[in-house]
Parts: structure tokens; C-alpha cells; sequence
């Protein structure tokens, strides 16, 4: 047995709880915010209320958007110079991963002397970060909770990870109602990317009893929740249910880490650029194929979280159920089947191979697994071929 | 992959060894940095023997050394607080000019040498400080005392000079002063010159007291101890004081006590003591009279009597002048000191005197009530009562 460690920031979850943010910031010592507001959010409401609130606290802030939807490494660093010049002293995040992402990083850089990709890899980080509190405007990338952050490399045209206990945040606001105005596709990408951690965060091999519990709680939540949530912009319930999925999912792959499908994921995400939720879909069930044979029974509690009917189902035909129930919600909130249809060729295959091997979260990955296996799992993905 | 690598790669990747790094951490070591930081400041602020004193732009004192405090002699949480130029110079509003100002304008040291409270001589060097945005918030004073280094250079070539210049004086003067008391026993006050001669005969004898003074500082006169009789020398005294007295329309009275018994000591030296504290006396009255226009005439009391205990002889000199300030007291006796207009004080007269009453092994004694007048009281041992090392003089302030 491994000695193990598990770490969350202090949540703060419900309707309404984005008024929380301007005690949350005086709280941790801060007098100027830098705000890192999603580009996408900014058309709502949502970064003004906070704003308002910031006043009522009295604390002056400097807003800062101008960063990709996959934040780059160039963007940061102007970030950087942006929060130095304004003497900011803690970093707010209103948004989805990249936001979230692209405020980590900054945080970084504001006290560690370097260059973003100096930190890339585990636990690079030397310095103690400014406090960071985050408000998530997706239920999804579970980066409000995460030791993870994930910056392009503008010129390796690669996606780097960077992970480090560091960058958990001091404080998750979670407020559910800013997911009412998240379009049905966003909430549907994004929504199978909490599916898609909460899954790999399960079958992992840093797995804990602590990261089992928010892992299964979460598919269950998603499995019941996502299709109503992506049906309806105003279904509280659902927008809820989703909320508290993406944090228990956050939870349990921060601490249990990822899997392959994640390796597999961060390359093609370099080389297009899609959402990571949206790649992360296509290419769950035929990981979870792969890894099938080393956990079978873990699968089992998969399709049971997710509702299936087992009572008279074979251990085996349990965990096949768990591939085809994530195959379905896929289909049904609108996921491509194959990568083909989102604009991959077969010839950086091999490559992208290659480098999923090098990714962090390949570590964690159940079943071992060459490149000619990787290879193999992204051709049946690009062809949409069912069993592999 | 070697499975011992891929354990120890996962408890890498779950940071089980990893933490979150503590701001608290990185705070304390900030705190402790700053700390022994301000320590080693303080230990040089106070080990600085000059003053070290802050000012906000409100010219209130914010922090001194110990120096300022010993300085001072008040308690730190006194002069905190306090306005600079009170503490310094013991006045109610801003200097004109004001040094801080000058400095706060101007962003810029400046220096200045200047006499403060205790008839101390500062050189003051005074810096700007300021906020991170440059705005300056307050001034540092380093201050340097060279009281003693000025005073000893005056006193030194003060000394010198009127030594010399006194010595070349004393002969014509004998010539003006004796000749002039001829005349004046041969004239008939009737004469219409009578009141001419007379007024050579006192200018000279005036001039004789300054330079007696002169060389009494400069340790130039040697006194012989004899066994006197305090009331002779009281009479030899007004002999030359009362006229000038009385000439100013000021009330002399005289009260010569009996059973003062004889002691040892200089006639010459005393008399020198008793004439300074007459004129000192006059003049008080004299300024108190021209000043507030009053018709009083003011009155000039000197009173002869033992000390009940039986071992000291005292002279009163009281008058009905204006009285000393509180303040001034301590600085009275300095040399030089004086608040008369030039050709009218020296300052020497209480320096000296007090330098011959304490060679005698007595002292003077002062009680004042500003606007009400003055006595100085000299105290002297009586011969029986007398210590060891009365007989030899030393002035006390000549220049060493
Ligand atoms: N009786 C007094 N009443 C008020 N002030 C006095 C009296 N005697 C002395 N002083 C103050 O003390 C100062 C010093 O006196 P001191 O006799 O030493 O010098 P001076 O009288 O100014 O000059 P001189 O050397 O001619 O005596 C005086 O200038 C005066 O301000
Ligand atoms: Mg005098």
C-alpha cells in the first residue's frame, strides 16, 4: 500500500455564492485582485456582479481577459507583466479551464522567477504562490479544485502540464446559477470531461478509498444529470447536480490523477484546437476498452453508477455495460463517435503515440501499454470502430 | 518499465512528498528577516552618540535614539508626539524658517547649525524620507552636539584677548579713576563740573568691574585669602554700586546684619561678587521700569545674615525687576550669557561670580518670580566652618 495524501481547497458551493467573493479575497490578505474573466463569460453578467462585489469589499482589481481559449505561453507572460505592474496581490478566476488554466499560471509567474515552461512537469514549483480563488463558469474541467494546469507551448506546439500541489486553489466558489448561461454544447464537452475524469481518477493506479467515494459520486451525478442539463439552459436541478459532479470529479483526479485517455487527449488537443472535453469524449470508450482487463469488477461499479441494471448480469457483462452506457450518454448530449470527424489525419498518429507515453498521466494508467498499443487505440477511435 | 520506477513515479505524481508551498511559511521567514533586520537597526540607532530624531510632516516626533533621550532628558514616550521645535527650542509655534519644511519642499538635505533649549549648539543634517510613490512622509535630524567644541573655541581666544587688552586698560583706568576721586574731593558739588568728574569717576570704575570680570575668567587675578569681615566688604561694595544705583532713581536699601563673624577669604573677590549682583540688579529693575513706563521707583534690598545653622554667611541681593524665566535659569551662569543689548552686559558678571563664591567654597543661590524681581543669594562658609582647599581659587569656567 502507498502512502497516500489527498488535498482540497476550502469549497464553497451553492446558488448564489458568487456574492462570496470579495470576503473571500480580503480574507486571504489580498487589497488588489487581479481578475482572470473568461473572454467567453465576459458577455454575461457574471464578472460585473463579481466586480460589484470586489468594490462593496473595498479592493481595488485589475481585469485581465486576452488570452486563447487554450491559454498560450506568450499570453502569459503579459499576464505576468500586467498583474507586476498593478502591484496585484491574489488572482481571482471567473471561468472555464482555460481561464482557470490561464490564472494558475500567472499565479506562478508572479512570484517564481522563470519562464512558464520552467514549471512544466511535477511539482517544479519552488515559491509560494498568491492566493487563488476560483469560480468556476463551467461544470467540467474541475480545474477549480485541481493541481493541474495545462498552457500551449506556442512554439513545440505541444500542451504542457504542470502539476503541483501549488496550484490547488485557496478557494473554489461554485455557484450553480452561472451555469444557466452555458450554451448546450459547451455544457455537453465539458460535461463528459467531468465523466471522463471522474472514470480515470477511478481506474487509476494512485486510486484512494477518499478519490473512489467523489469519483463514483460524481458519474452517478452525471449520468443522471448531464442529458437534462444540456436539454434545458434552466433546469436548477440539473445545473446543480452538474455543479457538484465537476467538484467531486475534481477532487478525485487531483488527487488519484488521470489515465490514458488523458495522455492521449493532451496530444491531440495540441495539434487541434478543440476542447478538451470534446476529445476526451470521443476517446473514453475505446481507452476504457483497452484498459477493460485490469479492473474488470471496478467497471461493474462504473455501470452501476451510472444506473445500469446488473442483478443478473455476469462480472464481465457488467463492465462491458459501463463502455456502452458511456457511449450512450455521449451520443445522446451530442459527441462525435470518431476522431475522423473532428478533423483528425492517421499520419501524426504514430507521433502523438509517442508523446502519450510521455505524458503524466499515462503513469497512472491501469494497463500498460506500448506505443503499438496507443497506436492501435487511436486508429479504432479515428475509424470509430466499435470493439478493439 | 521497471516497477519499483513506476511506484516511485505515481507517489511523485500524487505529491505524497509534495505540499502546497505555505505563504504562512515564506511569511514567517519574512517576518523573522524583518525583524532581525529592525533589531540590528535598533542596536545601531541607539549605538549612534549623536541624535537621532524622526518627524512626520506634522513635525511631530516619531522616533529618537537614546541619545535624543538622554539629550533631552525626557522619557521616550514623552517625546513622541512631541512637536520638534518644542523639544528642541522650547517654542510654542514653527520655527521661521523651519528646517523641516525646507527639507520637506525641496526634497533635499539640509543642514544647519543652531543654539536649542539648555544653551546647547547643534549642527543639524536633516533628510528627506520617502514613500515608495517619492512623496516625502517625514524628516530624519542627525544631530551633532559641538556646544562644547564652539564655547571652547570662544573661550579660548576669548580669554586670551581680553587677558591682554585688560592688562594694557588697567593702568590708564587707575590714572581716570584715582584722578577723577581727587577732583572730586577738591570740587565743591556746587561746581558746575562736579557732576562732570563724577561721571568719569563711575564710567572708569565701570570699566574697572568689566575688566576685572575679564580677568578673572582668564584666570589673569590671583586672590589673596585674608580674614574679612563680610559687612566691610558689603560697604566697600556700594561704594562703587550705590551711585550707580541711586542715579538711576532706584530705592537702595541696606540691612547689614550683626554677629556675621569673620571669614576667610578675598576681600577683592568678594567685593567683585557683590558689585555683579548689585548692577545685575539694577539693570533688572532699570529694563523692568523702562519697560512697562511704570512710575514705581522699584527698590534694591542687600541684606547681611547667618544662615540659622550657624556655618554660612549670606548676601541677599533682592530687587523689583522683572525676574528670569523658568527656562533661562540653567544658562545664567554660562559665559557669554547675557540678554542685555551690547556695551551694556558681557555676560561674565554671574560666570565669575560664581567662580570666586565657589573657590571660596560657597555658592549663589537664586530665587526668582518672573515679574516680580529676583534674589541672589551668596553663601559663604563661614572661617570656622571653613574645609581644607578653601584657600586655593580656581574659577570654575575658565577656559580648560
Ligand atoms: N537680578 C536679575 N534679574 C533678572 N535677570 C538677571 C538678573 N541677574 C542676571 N540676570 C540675567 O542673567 C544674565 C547674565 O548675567 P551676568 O551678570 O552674567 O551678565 P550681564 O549682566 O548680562 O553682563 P555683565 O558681564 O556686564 O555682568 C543677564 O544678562 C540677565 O539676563
Ligand atoms: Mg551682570
Amino acid at each position: 500500500m502507498y502512502i497516500s495524501k489527498f488535498v482540497t481547497p476550502e469549497i464553497i458551493f451553492g446558488t448564489g455564492s458568487l456574492n462570496q467573493v470579495g470576503e473571500c479575497c480580503s480574507r486571504l490578505g489580498s487589497s488588489r485582485v487581479f481578475l482572470v474573466a473568461d473572454p467567453g463569460v465576459c458577455r454575461f453578467k457574471w464578472v460585473e456582479i463579481a466586480l460589484a462585489y470586489l468594490e462593496e469589499a473595498k479592493l481595488d482589481y485589475r481585469l485581465w481577459s486576452d488570452f486563447s481559449a487554450n491559454p498560450r505561453d506568450y499570453e502569459i507572460e503579459e499576464g505576468k507583466k500586467l498583474y507586476n505592474k498593478h502591484s496585484c496581490d491574489a488572482v481571482l478566476a471567473i471561468g472555464g479551464g482555460s481561464a482557470v488554466d490561464a490564472a494558475k499560471a500567472v499565479a506562478i509567474l508572479s512570484t517564481n522567477k522563470g519562464q512558464i515552461h520552467d514549471f512544466e512537469g511535477i511539482d517544479m514549483i519552488t515559491e509560494p504562490l498568491p492566493p487563488l480563488i476560483v469560480v468556476p463558469s463551467t461544470a467540467g474541467s474541475g480545474a477549480e479544485v485541481s493541481q493541474f494546469a495545462i498552457i500551449s507551448d506556442s512554439k513545440r506546439k505541444i500542451k504542457m502540464t504542470i502539476i503541483s500541489k501549488s496550484l490547488i486553489p485557496d478557494i473554489a466558489v461554485s455557484d450553480p446559477l452561472i451555469l444557466s448561461t452555458v450554451n448546450s454544447n459547451v455544457t455537453a464537452h465539458t460535461g463528459m470531461e467531468a465523466l471522463s475524469h471522474a472514470i480515470e481518477a477511478y481506474l487509476s493506479l494512485a486510486a484512494t478509498d477518499m478519490t473512489d467515494i467523489h469519483a463514483l459520486h460524481a458519474i452517478k451525478l452525471i449520468s443522471a444529470s448531464l442529458r437534462s442539463s444540456v436539454a434545458s439552459q434552466v433546469d436548477e436541478a440539473a445545473k446543480i447536480a452538474m455543479g457538484k459532479a465537476s467538484l467531486h470529479a475534481g477532487i478525485a483526479f487531483s488527487n488519484a490523477v488521470l489515465g490514458l485517455t488523458h495522455a492521449m487527449t493532451h496530444q491531440v488537443g495540441g495539434l487541434l484546437d478543440l476542447p478538451i472535453g470534446t476529445i476526451n469524449a470521443v476517446l473514453l470508450p475505446y481507452v476504457m476498452r483497452f484498459n477493460l482487463i485490469a479492473c474488470v469488477e471496478k467497471y461493474g461499479c462504473i455501470a452501476e453508477a451510472m444506473g445500469a441494471q446488473t442483478d443478473n448480469l455476469s462480472t464481465r457483462e457488467k463492465a462491458e455495460k459501463a463502455i456502452t452506457m458511456v457511449r450512450e450518454l455521449a451520443r445522446d448530449v451530442g459527441i462525435p463517435s470518431g476522431l475522423s470527424e473532428l478533423g483528425l489525419s492517421e499520419e501524426p498518429i504514430p507521433k502523438l503515440s509517442r508523446n502519450a507515453m510521455k505524458d503524466a498521466c499515462f503513469i497512472t494508467n491501469p494497463r500498460d501499454a506500448d506505443e503499438e498499443d496507443i497506436i492501435n487505440i487511436f486508429r479504432a477511435a479515428l475509424e470509430a470502430r466499435e470493439g478493439v | 518499465m521497471v516497477i519499483q520506477n513506476k511506484k516511485e513515479l505515481i507517489e511523485k505524481l500524487t505529491g505524497v512528498h509534495s505540499s502546497k508551498k505555505s505563504y504562512y511559511v515564506a511569511l514567517k521567514e519574512k517576518i523573522d528577516e524583518l525583524l532581525q533586520i529592525k533589531r540590528e537597526w535598533e542596536v545601531t540607532f541607539s549605538a549612534v552618540t549623536d541624535l537621532l530624531v524622526f518627524i512626520n510632516r506634522d513635525y511631530e516626533i516619531q522616533r529618537v535614539n537614546q541619545s535624543a533621550v538622554d539629550f533631552f532628558t525626557m522619557p521616550q514616550n514623552e517625546l513622541i508626539g512631541s512637536k520638534c521645535y518644542q523639544v528642541f527650542y522650547g517654542r510654542q509655534d514653527k520655527c521661521s524658517p523651519c528646517l523641516a519644511d525646507q527639507v520637506l519642499s525641496s526634497q533635499k538635505t539640509s543642514y544647519q547649525q543652531s543654539r536649542t533649549r539648555f544653551n546647547r549648539v547643534l549642527d543639524i543634517f536633516a533628510y528627506p524620507a520617502f514613500t515608495e510613490d517619492n512623496e516625502a512622509y517625514g524628516v530624519t535630524y542627525y544631530a551633532k552636539d559641538v556646544t562644547r567644541l564652539i564655547d571652547s573655541i570662544k573661550l579660548a581666544s576669548m580669554g586670551e584677548m581680553s587677558a591682554g587688552v585688560a592688562h594694557e586698560l588697567n593702568s590708564p583706568l587707575t590714572a581716570i579713576v584715582g584722578n577723577s576721586q581727587l577732583l572730586l574731593r577738591e570740587a565743591s558739588p556746587d561746581d558746575p563740573h562736579y557732576q562732570l568728574i563724577k561721571d568719569i569717576h563711575t564710567s572708569g570704575i565701570r570699566c574697572q568691574r568689566i575688566i576685572k570680570n575679564l580677568l578673572t575668567f582668564s584666570r589673569q587675578e590671583e586672590f589673596t585669602f585674608e580674614d574679612i569681615s563680610l559687612n566691610a566688604v558689603v560697604k566697600s561694595a556700594l561704594e562703587l554700586a550705590a551711585y550707580q544705583i541711586e542715579k538711576s532713581k532706584i530705592d537702595l536699601e541696606v540691612n547689614l546684619g550683626d554677629k556675621i563673624p569673620p571669614l576667610s577669604g578675598s576681600a577683592n573677590g568678594i567685593e567683585q561678587i557683590i558689585v555683579n549682583l548689585l548692577l545685575n540688579a539694577r539693570d533688572a529693575v532699570e529694563d523692568k521700569i523702562r519697560n512697562e513706563k511704570s512710575i514705581d521707583k522699584g527698590t534694591v534690598i542687600i541684606t547681611t545674615r547667618m544662615h540659622p545653622d550657624g556655618k554660612y554667611a549670606i548676601v541677599d541681593v533682592s530687587d523689583t525687576g522683572y525676574g528670569i524665566e523658568q527656562e533661562h535659569i540653567s544658562q545664567i551662569f554660562n559665559p557669554f550669557y547675557t540678554t542685555k543689548q551690547s556695551g551694556k552686559g558681557t555676560g561674565l558678571g554671574l560666570s565669575v561670580s560664581l567662580g570666586i563664591a565657589q573657590a571660596h567654597g560657597g555658592f549663589i543661590d537664586l530665587d526668582t518670580t518672573p515679574g516680580q524681581g529676583s534674589t541672589f543669594s551668596l553663601i559663604l562658609p563661614v572661617a570656622n566652618g571653613k574645609t581644607e582647599n578653601n584657600n586655593e581659587y580656581k574659577p570654575f569656567n575658565g577656559g580648560s
